[in-house]
């Protein structure tokens, strides 16, 4: 009897340590580990490639009496490396070099040549003449910026470049953004099919997908025809012939001379049909520096005299056979 | 029924009535907790061992592997982009590291499918199988008219650099996260859960009824000590104790799998992945020739996540930057990469100078073939064995974690049924003694 309370007390204690240990054990369990991603280690989601410099659409049937018609040329104009004080060929003199805007990867006004990764082409030659024509013969003073059709317009605006040259067609549209040289050539719009396809004109398309670059004239124009094809835009023409290939789309519709560089590269596609539009190509300008069309005009009225522009013409625009090269557009002006 | 029951209930009021019945009654109590013990200790510490095994052998692999998928990818999209730059028909070497870089993210494909059955893995992986084929098309395409000097091959070249951009990198993303959060989960599943607990309220249970059970028969017969059932009480304490400190040191051990291997292997892997962004970037912005801006800023942002400015400098906060913080045994294996990362952005900024000064694009890329292609290839050498030496050294910790678990299987296993054993022995005893 006296043993019980000291055995009392040793079970309570054996207790005690059970249900300490429990405790313990229920603790060490309880304290989870956690292993996540360590935030520096995430997945950083892909870049959304913005529409750089989209700019804002003009509304349409505009009139601006002739579009053709530009500003007057100097007269006498400046001599080559001596622009006069305060022009805007001066400031381009000063700084060392014109930059101008050119799309790299229409044949045959724009390309880099995949041997040498040097841009060539006819409007790329049309660049160098007014690159002469201010710094003078001798090494090339000229930057050449990629751009998209869509890019033409907002990169003249914002003085990216001092000139596109990127076979872009004069609108009155486009005459109240910036200014416009005289026409430096004159083009029009076709089809271009697959061989096989049986299409012989844009109207044989109605209710197909026709494609042509994103904010030019020929995207609009597919959408004008009766009965209309529809226009499929891209960034820019050489996607069109990816659509094409992949049978994405059964045309590309755009500039006869676009469409020519088109079936050099695939022979198994042809040109249909009339012109169905005019589009006279001109340099866009920013609209602050008129002395700068001005001058750009007279550079082509010399070009066209001296015979320059047909040799450009010849090298770029005829086929292999002895087509005779066309007289050069006629200038118009006004103002 | 009714009589059925009334007899059987009446048959154990029979059987308890006397002492040895209720003493059998106890030592099949004693037994039946100890089973129970047993069976939860088992089943707690296979669920260990098995949460041990997704970690080390599936989700881990997968988030290296998926990251290594998005990193083969970026390199093949970076040496396409770069064979364009040195123009016409591409370099052998060049060639061959696109081939051996298709093949790399083919081949992880391959591994993540094998490891990923669960059915949220399912649509990723059938993108990747899918369209890895497809973006191999575009780009043979590209370069196919690239050769023979047509412009739609860099049109070619666009189109699969969107599709690996905008589809095969983010479905290796999802697959990443998936498994982050899988990793996570069995991490969670290896060191706590519902089981613990019950395991806890078992142990209590099973080592309360032996103690009870020698106070009653303390009580009933006077005798101090059963050495029987006092060796089967220490048993079970004796296994409480080696199952605390098992699983504590199981749950060190993964907590340094963590911070040695899983923490610097995903950051430098992650590392890897936005290095290579910023050089594909700087080839397509060399490409687009002045209508790269977008590349460019995608460039900045790809290399301020590393933790390096652009001019070199240093961002706490980057991929980079806190796995050269990270502390461990492989630290060796990664110092000096924020140096190599250095030496290709100096070869970027002369890029970046040539371009603002001269404009010649032709020069800028003959700089990121030549100079920039070196430092990059070096960064990423080493980078290379800094991952792989995290890999296996989180491999072998979390295979370290599960070691004593194996012991503590058997320890449990033994010292239930010997716990078992004895008491029924030391209650027979006692029951004996009424004979």
């Amino acid at each position: 009897m006296t043993i019980r309370p000291a055995g009392r007390r040793i079970t309570r204690a054996t207790v005690v340590t059970v249900v300490g240990a429990a405790i313990l054990a229920a603790t060490v369990a309880c304290g989870t580990t956690h292993s996540r991603l360590p935030t520096e280690a995430e997945p950083l989601p892909p870049a959304t490639a913005a529409a750089l410099l989209a700019g804002t659409a003009t509304a349409p049937g505009q009139d601006c009496g002739n579009p053709r018609a530009s500003l007057v040329p100097p007269d006498p104009m400046p001599a080559p490396g001596d622009m006069p004080a305060g022009s805007f060929m001066r400031t381009i003199q000063d700084r060392g070099y014109l930059v101008v805007g050119v799309i790299p990867d229409v044949p045959p006004f724009g390309i880099v040549n995949p041997q040498t990764n040097q841009l060539e082409g006819f409007d790329v030659d049309m660049a160098k003449e007014m690159a002469t024509a201010i710094f003078g013969p001798g090494n090339l003073k000229i930057r050449f910026r990629a751009i998209t059709n869509a890019e033409r317009i907002p990169a003249v605006q914002r003085g990216l470049i001092d000139i596109a040259i990127a076979t872009m067609t004069i609108t009155c549209d486009r005459r109240r953004d910036v200014d416009f040289s005289a026409v430096y050539y004159d083009s029009g719009q076709r089809v271009l099919v697959r061989r096989d396809s049986g299409f012989r004109r844009i109207e044989d398309l109605a209710g197909k997908k026709v494609c042509a670059a994103a904010r030019t004239t020929s995207i609009q124009a597919i959408a004008t025809v009766s009965p209309a094809p529809i226009p499929y835009p891209v960034t820019n023409v050489a996607d069109c012939l990816v659509a094409l290939q992949q049978g994405t789309v059964d045309g590309i519709s755009t500039d006869d001379g676009i469409l020519t560089g088109i079936v050099d590269q695939d022979p198994y596609t042809m040109i249909v049909g009339p012109r169905f539009t005019n589009e006279p190509h001109g340099m866009a300008v920013n609209k602050d520096h008129p002395d700068f069309t001005r001058f750009l005009n007279g550079v082509l009225e010399t070009i066209e005299k001296n015979g320059r522009w047909a040799e450009i013409y010849r090298h770029w625009l005829t086929g292999p056979g002895t087509e005779p090269v066309p007289a050069p557009p006629v200038p118009e002006y006004q103002g | 029924m009714l009589r059925l029951a009334g007899r059987l209930l009446h048959r154990a009021q029979a059987a308890t009535a006397t002492t040895p019945g209720r003493l059998r009654l106890y030592s099949i109590a004693i037994v039946g907790a100890l089973a129970v013990l047993a069976l939860v200790s088992v089943s707690t510490i296979a669920g260990r061992i098995r949460a041990l095994d997704t970690i080390r052998d599936d989700a881990g692999p997968s988030i290296v592997t998926a990251q290594q998928a998005h990193a083969a990818l970026s390199e093949a999209d970076a040496t396409a982009a770069a064979s364009f730059l040195a123009g016409g028909a591409e370099p052998a070497d060049q060639l061959a590291a696109y081939h051996t870089s298709i093949t790399t993210a083919t081949d992880a494909v391959a591994s993540l499918t094998r490891l990923n059955t669960q059915a949220a893995a399912a649509e990723p992986l059938a993108v990747l199988a899918e369209k890895i084929p497809v973006y191999t098309g575009l780009i043979e395409r590209a370069r196919a008219n690239n050769r023979v000097g047509n412009v739609v091959g860099a049109a070619y070249l666009r189109q699969g650099s969107q599709l690996l951009q905008e589809t095969l990198l983010p479905a290796t993303d999802r697959l990443i996260t998936l498994n982050a959060d899988r990793l996570d989960n069995a991490y969670a599943d290896a060191t706590s859960g519902p089981r613990e607990i019950v395991l806890a309220a078992v142990f209590i249970i099973a080592a309360g009824g032996l103690v009870s059970t020698q106070i009653m028969l303390y009580r009933r017969t006077s005798r101090v000590l059963n050495i029987p059932l006092v060796t089967a009480t220490v048993a079970v304490l004796f296994s409480l104790c080696w199952t605390a400190a098992a699983l504590s040191v199981q749950q060190q051990r993964l907590g340094d799998a963590r911070d040695s291997g899983f923490v610097p292997m995903t950051l430098l892997a992650q590392s890897k992945v936005l290095a290579l962004r910023a050089r594909v970037d700087e080839n397509q912005s060399l490409i687009a020739r002045g209508d790269g801006t977008h590349f460019d800023t995608d460039f900045t942002v790809a290399v301020t996540r590393l933790g390096v400015a652009v001019n070199g400098g240093p961002i706490a906060t980057g991929s980079l930057s806190t796995a050269l913080r990270v502390d461990g045994p492989d630290t060796a294996t990664r110092t000096g990469l924020d140096a190599d990362l250095r030496v290709w952005l100096v070869a970027h900024q002369q890029i970046t100078a040539l371009l603002a000064d001269t404009g010649d694009f032709t020069a800028a890329g003959k700089i990121s073939l030549g100079a920039g292609t070196a430092a990059f290839d070096t960064f990423d050498q080493k980078i290379d064995a800094a991952v792989t030496a995290s890999q296996s050294r989180f491999s072998r910790r979390v295979s370290d974690a599960g070691e004593p678990l194996s012991v503590l299987l058997a320890v449990a296993v033994v010292t239930m049924v010997a716990a078992a054993a004895l008491s029924l022995a030391g209650m027979q005893r006692r029951i004996d003694e009424y004979r």
